[in-house]
């Protein structure tokens, strides 16, 4: 990594000088709240890996006889309507989580990234367009947008063929309201890195524009990339809940969403348990993304480092 | 000539900073004396604690992450360390003034000149309205702001760098102040514009009997301005002595070399002189003397790298700390703040 | 500052023009054929066309160049003329000619268009089949001789023209006009060349026109979301009577909550900021963000049960105003962790500038500092996040609704998503982006009065 990170003559005949990434990853490790949130975060992908191993017959596991038990030995949480057991239902709802956070970041941080660093590196047409497509987007309010497009995508297979009902629909609307931010940043970035006098000179020894997009630009910008990747998974998280409720998000697994969204009509009768447990799931992993996502910044935006 | 009285002594000032890498020590104890109605200057490379130093006179290192953790500073005598938050703002703008580097942005974009300055006249000399505005047109008009009355009412982005810094001092003698610290007013400024201003306080300097503390890099200005000079190096004073003798026969091999790398008019035809290697890191600062891995003299001598010069006056109102200079043996440990450690002399004079 | 203006406006409407690009993409290409969900089962397939063309869903997609079948009355040269089925026959219809008067409306000359659309290359050799539908043409419930397939026109001034179209069917033996072999020239020919004619109807193709072209579901979606007529799949009404009656409900709720939602939100934040690095400070940001990390749905569940606790009055919304009460409390609640961190960090950023120390150094007293330096220098940011949210004004809190039961139109939208009612969420897309816009719009123009940095620029 430090090979990447533009290196000055100061920084060569300083003792030992350290890149902007060894110096955040040595910060990181040395902070131990971003750590225990690394941990958290590791433990809740352990746990929706393994159930997504162990418990995929949950979904067909009725059993009349125990329905809406309390909780026991034999079911931590007690069970639904259909006697299957809450506990399980919880680690499962780990997989919808985590898959929808993890695979919106994975579509929407790149594109952000790509799309910011060449609007922001070449101008002209290419940005012109790159803005337009970000302001006529952000015109729209996310919660509609969101909306908008699962609505658009339920009609059928898109193009004929490609079928968006599913969790890849739902991650590319996800990617799609929450691009935008990441691009923004991104593209001001670069539009700053680019009139740095080490990309000037760069391009006075005649780097050509991919060679210190790829060298110059990316590295300096990859930062806010993983920032938004972190903070993002917490809109994602956030947003399946409601489109749950809204009736937008996936059906025929369990999910935090549809436990908490169907936890309504319980509450009432006062059973609390599936609510509080998923509440409780998302709330330390949330939690933990969001201080992992304050710490990196911390650690990785330069201009907060110093203030 | 007869010594002036000292307004503001600062003895054994040590202003910490925490950050998440450690523990920088900014300031790590600096003594000296301002005399009535003199120029101070407080010279160095940039991260050499002279702005902290001046930031701490007034009180206002940002906390946390800063904090003054020993000495005093006195101000006639009263250690304004020790002065509560609110007589502590009395003095700030009232008996000490300060302007600062960067006029662009030490300015409030968003009220005018005149209501910057009118907030000075409010809060020191309780003057509002009508009067406050005349005060402060009279207050343009003195520091050489031309149409005073219509600049009054401008924002400070419609005003040159130069303008700005003007509206800054201006604003600084609001309060009719004793102290006026001037933190680099010079250096965001083209070189004409520079003179001016160093000429600007130099005339204000002589009609208001103000005493000014000039915190700046540049070795030209101090030359033109400054009556004594400090010289700053990784948090402590290496030498002070009036100018004329600082910059005619520098003691510290720091201090040489700093004079060495000033580019003169007429020399152009030798290599500028640097001095080798860099500002050493705040976090750890080299053992012994802080200088000893850039200087000549010291870079292999056993005491220099383990043992800290401290400062002794080496002749007459000339102090040093390093083991090499010209007669450091004999020289004594006395206070540039004034009085020996121990107390037992009264005040001492610095100049001529 | 008018050429900055000027821009900005150019930009504006611009971004306006691209919304509508975007709501015919999302709701216009991919509505699909959804006549089958709003009609009854046992729609027939003229109802189903009517329905169609009633929502311009029979036109193309972008521009219509189809030719078309006309019949032009020329015997007056103005007023209407009159078609008639033959009793027992519907070869009217199934030409596409509607049964009924047509009006002129001052035309130098009536015409009436044959088949519900035309082919794109539509001439005398075409197939009959390209203009008309493929239903019988006689009603065989009639007793007594089977009906002939016949129209009879009667003109502007009292005069009569019957059309046998029998020749066309004879040909082929069908028991459609589609089904046979006949072309639209054989048509023209029958009817130009009949003996009672006399000049009287004129039948022949129409030519391209640039008016025309522009008769397509894209150029009436532009036309509908601009002036909000298009009509609701579902409801069979216009969408600014649907939207002005939900809006109230939804403005009910949310004017109340944001306003108090940014005063406590500004309060908290200040305060947190006057205490910067302290206990306050920390303990604010702490629960901030556990605020933040509760979906949005617990708040209300848990907000519902507890009220129906302790005051079941007013979470059951016995009268319309203790209704709004819960609701509202819960919506600042839920926003008020994100708001207060945000508001915190603006204000900390304005608080490291420099300007803070050059009035710190004057000896302002920080509280004043703080509120009338900071707080004067953090107003463009907290406008423009006050602006972000105008839209949420009108469409209102689509959870909150839902959950409370609330006719606003954040329920119109989730009602509309199910039934796939697209008109509605193509104008409710729309409005609440152009009133984004037109915030954005207004931003700028207030940035430009009230901060003298970008006043004179």
């Amino acid at each position: 990594m430090t090979a990447l990170s533009p290196t000055t003559p100061d920084d060569l005949a300083a003792p030992r000088g350290r890149g902007l990434w060894a110096d955040a990853a040595r910060r990181l490790r040395r902070d131990r709240s971003a750590m225990l949130c690394l941990g958290v975060i590791l433990l809740y992908i352990g746990v929706a890996v393994g159930a997504a191993a162990f418990l995929g017959g949950w979904n067909e596991s009725y059993d009349y006889a125990r329905a809406n038990e309390d909780p026991s030995w034999d079911f931590w949480l007690g069970t639904d309507n259909f006697g299957r057991s809450t506990f399980q239902e919880l680690l499962l709802g780990a997989k919808v989580s985590l898959t929808v956070a993890l695979l919106t970041n994975l579509i929407a941080v790149p594109l952000g990234i790509a799309l910011g660093a060449l609007a922001g590196y070449y101008g002209g047409v290419l940005d012109d367009l790159i803005v337009w497509l970000l302001a006529t987007l952000a015109a729209v309010p996310e919660m509609i947008r969101l909306i908008a497009l699962r609505f658009a995508f339920s009609t059928g297979p898109l193009f004929g063929f490609i079928d968006m009902s599913g969790v890849g629909g739902l991650c590319l609307a996800l990617a799609v309201t929450s691009w935008i931010g990441t691009c923004r940043y991104v593209r001001a970035e670069t539009m700053k890195i680019r009139q740095l006098d080490y990309v000037l000179a760069a391009r006075a020894i005649g780097t050509s524009g991919p060679g210190i997009l790829a060298r110059h630009v990316l590295p300096n910008v990859v930062h806010i990339g993983i920032i938004n990747f972190s903070l993002g998974m917490v809109g994602a998280i956030m947003a399946e809940v409601v489109l749950t409720y809204l009736g937008l998000g996936l059906t025929g697994q369990p999910s935090w969403g549809q436990m908490i969204a169907h936890s309504q009509a319980k509450v009432v009768v006062g059973q609390w348990r599936q609510l509080a447990a998923a509440t409780t799931a998302i709330f330390f992993l949330v939690l933990a993304l969001n201080i992992l996502g304050d710490r990196l910044r911390d650690a990785l935006d330069p201009r907060l480092k110093n203030a | 000539m007869s010594d002036p009285a000292t307004l503001l002594a600062v003895r054994d000032l040590r202003t910490e900073f925490r950050t998440d890498d450690g523990l920088v020590r900014a300031v790590d104890g600096v003594s000296f004396a301002l005399p009535t109605g003199r120029t101070f200057a407080l010279v160095g490379e940039s991260g050499c604690g002279k702005s902290v130093t001046a930031h701490s006179i007034l009180r206002l290192i940002p906390n946390p992450p800063g904090r003054i953790v020993a000495g005093r500073i006195e101000l006639e005598g009263q250690d304004i360390l020790a002065l509560p938050e609110r007589r502590m703002r009395r003095l700030r703008g009232g008996r000490i003034a300060m302007i600062f580097q960067e006029p662009q942005s030490c300015l409030n974009p968003v009220f005018t000149c005149g209501r910057q300055i009118g907030e000075s006249l409010r809060l020191h000399r309780k003057l509002t309205g009508r009067a406050a505005r005349q005060a402060a047109i009279d207050l343009l008009a003195r520091v050489g702001i031309p149409d005073p009355a219509r600049r009054y009412g401008e924002y400070p982005h419609q005003l040159s760098g130069g303008m700005k810094q003007r509206v800054m001092i201006a604003m600084a003698l609001a309060g009719r102040p004793q102290l006026l610290i001037a933190d680099e007013p010079t250096t965001a400024l083209d070189v004409t514009i520079q003179a001016q201003i160093l000429e600007l306080l130099r005339a204000i300097q002589a009609q208001d009997n103000l005493t000014v503390l000039l915190i700046t890099h540049d070795l030209a200005v101090v030359a033109e301005t400054a009556h004594q000079v400090a010289v700053m190096y990784a948090g402590k004073i290496v030498e002070l002595a009036a100018t004329p003798s600082v910059l005619s026969s520098p003691l510290h091999p720091y201090t040489q070399g700093l004079l060495r790398s000033v580019p003169r008019l007429g020399h152009g035809a030798d290599r500028l002189y640097a001095i080798p290697g860099n500002v050493p890191n705040p976090l750890s600062f080299p053992p012994g003397c802080r200088f000893h891995p850039r200087c000549r003299l010291g870079r292999d001598d056993a005491t220099c790298r383990t043992v800290g010069p401290p400062l002794r006056e080496v002749a007459g109102g000339h102090w040093c700390a390093c083991w090499k200079c010209p007669g450091f043996e004999a020289g004594l440990e006395t206070d540039p703040a004034g009085g020996i450690r121990g107390k037992e002399t009264g005040i001492r004079g610095f100049l001529d | 500052m008018p050429a900055f203006l000027i821009r900005r406006l150019l930009m504006a409407l611009v971004t306006l023009a691209s919304v509508m690009l975007l709501t015919f993409l999302l709701f216009g290409l991919t509505a699909g054929d959804v006549s089958a969900q709003f009609l009854p089962a046992q729609a027939t397939r003229g109802q189903r066309q009517e329905w169609l063309r009633k929502h311009k869903l029979d036109l193309p997609l972008i521009l219509n160049f189809n030719r078309q079948v006309t019949l032009t009355d020329r015997t007056s040269g103005r007023g209407d003329f009159i078609v008639q089925d033959e009793p027992g026959s519907s070869a009217a219809s199934a030409l596409g000619l509607e049964p009924g008067l047509t009006e002129g409306q001052g035309a130098a000359q009536v015409t009436r268009t044959l088949g519900s659309q035309g082919a794109s290359w539509l001439d005398a050799r075409s197939p009959l089949r390209a203009i008309a539908a493929d239903r019988p043409w006689a009603d065989r419930a009639i007793k007594g001789t089977p009906p002939r397939p016949a129209v009879t026109f009667t003109f502007h001034d009292g005069s009569r023209l019957t059309l046998d179209l029998s020749p066309l069917t004879a040909r082929a033996g069908a028991a459609t006009l589609a089904g046979g072999q006949a072309t639209v020239g054989d048509l023209l020919a029958l009817i130009n060349n009949h003996p009672d004619n006399r000049g009287r109807l004129d039948a022949g193709v129409s030519g391209l026109s640039a008016a025309g072209a522009f008769n397509s579901q894209f150029f009436w979606h532009l036309r509908n979301t601009i002036t909000f007529e298009g009509e609701s799949f579902k409801y069979q009404l216009k969408l600014t009577d649907i939207i002005a009656e939900r809006a109230r409900y939804s403005l009910a709720l949310t004017v109340p909550s944001l306003a108090l939602g940014w005063l406590l939100a500004m309060t908290a934040a200040s305060l947190v900021a006057y205490y910067r690095g302290g206990l306050v400070d920390r303990l604010g940001v702490l629960l901030c963000v556990v605020g933040m990390c509760v979906p949005i749905l617990v708040y209300m569940i848990v907000g519902q049960s507890v009220t129906l606790e302790l005051a079941p009055r007013a979470a059951l919304g016995v009268t319309p105003w203790t209704n709004i009460y819960v609701p509202v409390a819960i919506a600042v609640a839920a926003g008020l962790g994100g708001a207060v961190r945000f508001y915190r960090t603006i204000m900390l950023n304005e608080v490291r500038q420099d300007y803070v120390r050059t009035a710190l150094a004057k000896g302002a007293p920080l509280p004043h500092v703080l509120f009338a330096h900071v707080l004067k220098n953090c107003m463009l940011p907290i406008l423009t996040s006050l602006v972000a949210s105008v839209p949420f004004l009108i469409l209102g809190s689509l959870v909150i609704e839902q959950f409370f039961g609330i006719p606003g139109l954040g329920s119109l939208v989730r009602t509309s998503v199910t039934d796939r009612d697209a008109p509605i969420m193509a104008a409710i897309t729309f409005l609440t982006a152009a009133v984004y816009i037109v915030g954005l719009l207004v931003t700028d123009v207030l940035y430009a009065l009230f901060d003298p940095r970008i006043r004179l620029r």
